[in-house]
């Protein structure tokens, strides 16, 4: 019985093998010889291993000798002799011991010493603690947080407000939730530290454009153009922004802002807007350099600012609408991964918030003041005034450089030190001159503040 | 289990899958710190105890029936997701969601569709477990804001209720220093009368406080180094300063489960960037002796700096490194003895029950498995209703499959705050059928500190 199955079987099979279609025949019997190829041919690696001895292989290991973790450093490098500030940083700054009038902290508004705020922090200090033990996510929003994002929104008039616990982490974190690998950002060649690591973390494409030149930013925008053209279907999906200050560190001027709206609507690229140093000080209620130009503030995308500045307090926030602001909920670095704002420092915002809505009246004195001293400065022979004349930080710099850098950072060193031993407190400009993308002349800072007279 | 050394005896419950135990673990750095001699600080090689235990971490295997479970839920998951937005294109259904501006619709759109479908049809359904506002000191027990959702949490309403007393197992308060009365706050608030909140400037230019000043010089003497630095974020002081330590032509070898900081820092750096197994010492071995003989891929030139990055606690995986500095010299040296008794307590009534618990046996974190996606919901909901606030995690903070709900130890958390919550797990573990080990422990009669008996279970 079992022949006979196997026969019968058998005959199947060839009675199939005739019936077959020869191209399905050709092909079968190719890959049967494909696959017998693969069995028996060799295998071959990717990089071919030099043939070193276990021997040789310690040697090398032996003699390997890493550089030095970190760079020797001469003992006067101004980044190891810091001046120690004794007491609170405000008007009257005790500096080295010296007693001296305050022109280099960024304490626009006045509100460091503000008792009002201080009595908000301590109120919270008692309710909450210290630190909030946790990111937003997992039980580290607090009911202030809630307020404060609200405030601001509020304030600013906008949907919604985010608020990050480190000013410096808002804007590096912001721009890499949008801006991924392939996308384009032209962002403007004096952006402050804090924006360039952001789009380093970014990895898109960065387009420079000359400092508040619009005309540069439109050629390249233009450039931009010219290539969607070549290749439509990744244009399509390649988002671009620009990234702006409202107020720049870096030099002191306001950005252009209604040339830059219509560039937005003509290139179709979203604004993003850093408003620190305008954030308090711009516009007539403080709303920043929207307001001061009368532009609505749907037109820009993004606003993020820190509260380290006019707010005197710690930590940044962003706003905008709610589509792009709920986004870095869940995608902006600085937020998920880290605690949470402590309370003291939220409620302590807040209260600024208060008295900035209250008093909108210190904006025109601080303008005021602004004006008055950089007018004064003017003409100092040998030191030119780098900055708008309503601009609460500006810079001084040498009208005719020396040559060398060192040399220019020396001499104004030495300008710094003249003014604090006559008790006035300056700063230079400090950067990270081996990682700023277009290092800025070296400067010394001057930060104007209005006086405290507020109740 | 051999005993350590020192006469630390053989306090550690027996386990049948036996233990993964990498030997003594030798801590280089704290060999070389004997050098510097500070008289006050006692290393923990004279301490003994603590840092010569083996290094015990266990990962069970999970069951193959859950793994394939929890495939199908997140493919059931996926398919109601497409349908949904189906629907939703087509108007079907509402669109919760914001959309981009009227004059902006011609902009190249924001977002990828697809990089949010996890956001949109996943994570949306149970993010009631997440962002839950508190009003309290984040301690031991803390208070929560309800919130009640009517649109499937698309958006959230506060009652106004708040509910009281909720025990905190979610709060990185290790050392209980959590509170609003105490040395801690009083400190904090005498400084915040005079100095104020703010700072308004950077640390080189004139935002150096005396204050600043102590505080390093106090980090730097508690840990027993010669100097510290001190930044205002932890998350900032990872990813900007790998940078300044190195650069191109570097070589950073990081742990597979390096925080977000670290690998944002690695990034930014532009060193070259290798990967070991999580606290595989053999697969970083191999990766240095390649490194060094090898050097620099392609042009064979010899690397100018190789930096290991890892980390003393994991976030989610909780392998424990062990302390560098000696408990008993610092007051507050109760907290960190209470915290291992917690430590040691909670893991151990949690196998016993029948959880599978992750990681080293001494990490305040405690992460229990879940797997599956509709459990991660149903679990962090079924502990709030019985007034314990836990931390769930799932993808993409875990591997897909892997997760888990995570306890952080406190040492502010009692005993009876312990067991409470101890009762309510093993509650929602049976109702939710959590309790996946097939290895579960037999518990020990002879330590002091337990009071409560048990039956011997069986493997």
């Amino acid at each position: 019985m079992a022949t006979t199955a196997e026969q019968w079987v058998l005959v199947e099979m060839v009675q199939a093998l005739y019936e077959a279609p020869a191209y399905h025949l050709i092909l079968e019997g190719i890959l049967i010889l494909w696959i017998i190829r693969l069995l028996f041919s060799k295998t071959y690696k990717l990089q071919e291993r030099s043939d070193l001895t276990v021997k040789e292989k310690e040697e090398l290991i032996e003699e390997w000798q890493p550089e030095p973790l970190v760079p020797p450093v001469p003992k006067d490098h101004p980044a190891l002799n810091y001046n120690i500030v004794s007491g609170p940083p405000s008007h009257n700054i005790v500096v080295n011991g010296k007693e001296c009038i305050n022109f280099a902290s960024f304490n626009f508004l006045g509100l460091l010493d503000n008792p009002r705020v201080k009595a908000a922090a301590l109120a919270s200090l008692k309710k909450y603690g210290v630190g909030t033990c946790g990111p937003r996510g997992f039980y580290g929003t607090f009911d202030v947080h809630l307020d404060l994002e609200d405030r601001l929104a509020k304030f600013m008039k906008t949907e919604e407000a985010i608020i990050y616990s480190y000013g410096f982490a808002t804007i590096a974190s912001a721009i890499p939730a949008y801006s991924k690998r392939g996308d384009i950002v032209f962002v403007d060649k004096a952006a402050c530290f804090a924006i360039q690591k952001g789009l380093q973390a970014s990895r898109s494409d960065i387009k420079l454009f000359k400092h508040n030149d619009m005309a540069d930013l439109e050629r390249l925008l233009k450039e931009q153009e010219v290539e969607d053209q070549k290749n439509p279907r990744k244009a399509r999906v390649t988002r671009r922004f620009i990234v702006v200050e409202g107020l720049y560190m870096n030099t002191g001027t306001i950005c252009p802002l209604p040339e830059l709206v219509k560039l937005k609507y003509k290139y179709k690229a979203r604004i993003f807007l850093e408003e620190s140093l305008s954030f308090g000080v711009l516009g007539e209620h403080g709303r920043g350099v929207t307001e001061h130009y009368g532009i609505s503030i749907d037109d820009i995308d993004l606003i993020s600012a820190n509260m380290e500045n006019s707010l005197a307090s710690i930590g940044g926030f962003c706003c905008g609408r709610s589509f792009v602001i709920d986004h870095q909920r869940l995608s902006g670095q600085g937020y998920c991964f880290s605690a949470s704002l402590p309370p003291l420092l939220a409620a302590a915002a807040i209260e600024a918030l208060n008295i900035m809505e209250e008093n909108p009246g210190i904006f025109a004195v601080l303008k005021e003041k602004c004006t008055q001293i950089h007018k004064a400065l003017q003409g100092i022979s040998g030191l030119k005034v780098v900055g708008e004349s309503f601009s609460p930080a500006f810079h001084l710099q040498l009208e005719d450089s020396t040559g060398s850098r060192e040399q220019d950072v020396k001499l104004l060193q030495e300008i710094v030190d003249q003014c604090m031993n006559r008790n006035i407190a300056l700063t230079q400009a400090r950067y990270l001159e081996k990682e700023e993308k277009c290092l800025p002349p070296p400067a010394s800072t001057i930060k104007e503040v209005t006086q405290a007279v507020l109740l | 289990m051999r005993p350590g050394p020192g006469g630390c005896c053989c306090r550690r419950p027996v386990r049948a899958n036996g233990c993964v135990a990498n030997g003594e673990v030798r801590n280089g750095y704290v060999r070389s710190s004997t050098v510097v001699a500070a008289s006050q600080i006692h290393h923990v090689t004279q301490n003994g105890g603590l840092y010569k235990r083996p290094f015990n971490e266990a990962f069970e295997e999970t069951p193959m029936l859950v793994a394939v479970l929890t495939y199908v839920g997140y493919g059931v998951l996926t398919l109601f997701g497409y349908l949904r937005d189906f629907l939703r294109h087509w108007r079907i259904e509402k669109c919760h969601h914001a959309t981009e501006r009227e004059e902006q619709k011609d902009f190249v759109s924001l977002y990828q569709d697809f990089e949010n479908f996890y956001t949109r049809n996943l994570y949306m359904r149970i993010r009631d477990n997440w962002n839950r506002p508190i009003c309290s000191v984040p301690g031991a027990k803390v208070d929560i804001m309800e919130r009640q959702s009517h649109d499937y949490n698309w958006s959230f309403k506060y009652t106004g209720n708040i509910i009281k007393g909720v025990i905190n197992m979610g709060s990185y308060n290790y050392l209980g220093f959590a509170r609003n009365t105490g040395a801690c706050q009083e400190a904090a608030a005498k400084v915040l009368e005079e100095y104020g909140v703010g700072v308004c400037s950077t640390r080189q230019e004139i935002g150096n406080l005396d204050k600043h000043e102590e505080l390093e010089k106090l980090v730097a003497k508690f840990l027993g180094v010669e100097a510290a630095m001190t930044y205002g974020m932890g998350f900032a002081t990872n990813s900007m300063n790998i940078p300044a330590l190195v650069g191109k032509g570097c070589l950073i070898l990081s742990d597979e489960l390096n925080h977000a900081s670290l690998v944002l820092g690695a990034r930014l750096s532009g060193a070259t960037i290798r990967i070991f197994k999580h606290n595989n010492m053999q697969s970083l071995e191999k990766l240095l002796k390649d490194a060094i003989v090898y050097g620099q891929p392609r042009t064979r030139r010899p690397w100018k700096k190789i930096l290991i990055l890892v980390e003393g606690i994991y976030r989610f995986e909780c392998v424990k490194h062990y302390f560098v500095f000696s408990p008993h010299d610092f007051p507050g040296k109760e907290c960190v003895q209470q915290l291992a008794e917690n430590t040691r307590y909670f893991r151990r009534r949690l196998k016993e029950m029948g959880f599978i618990i992750y990681g080293n046996e001494d990490s305040p974190v405690v992460p229990l498995m879940l797997y599956m996606p509709a459990k991660i919901g149903a679990f962090g909901r079924e502990m709030l209703k019985r007034n314990i606030g836990v931390v769930v995690v799932g993808f993409p903070a875990t591997p897909i499959i892997e997760s888990r709900a995570r306890f952080c130890l406190s040492a502010a958390h009692t005993k009876e705050i312990l067991d409470t919550a101890l009762k309510e797990i093993d509650e929602v573990g049976d109702l939710l059928q959590l309790k996946y080990s097939r290895h579960r422990l037999v518990p020990l009669l002879d330590r002091p500190f337990d009071e409560t008996t048990y039956e011997e279970t069986e493997d």
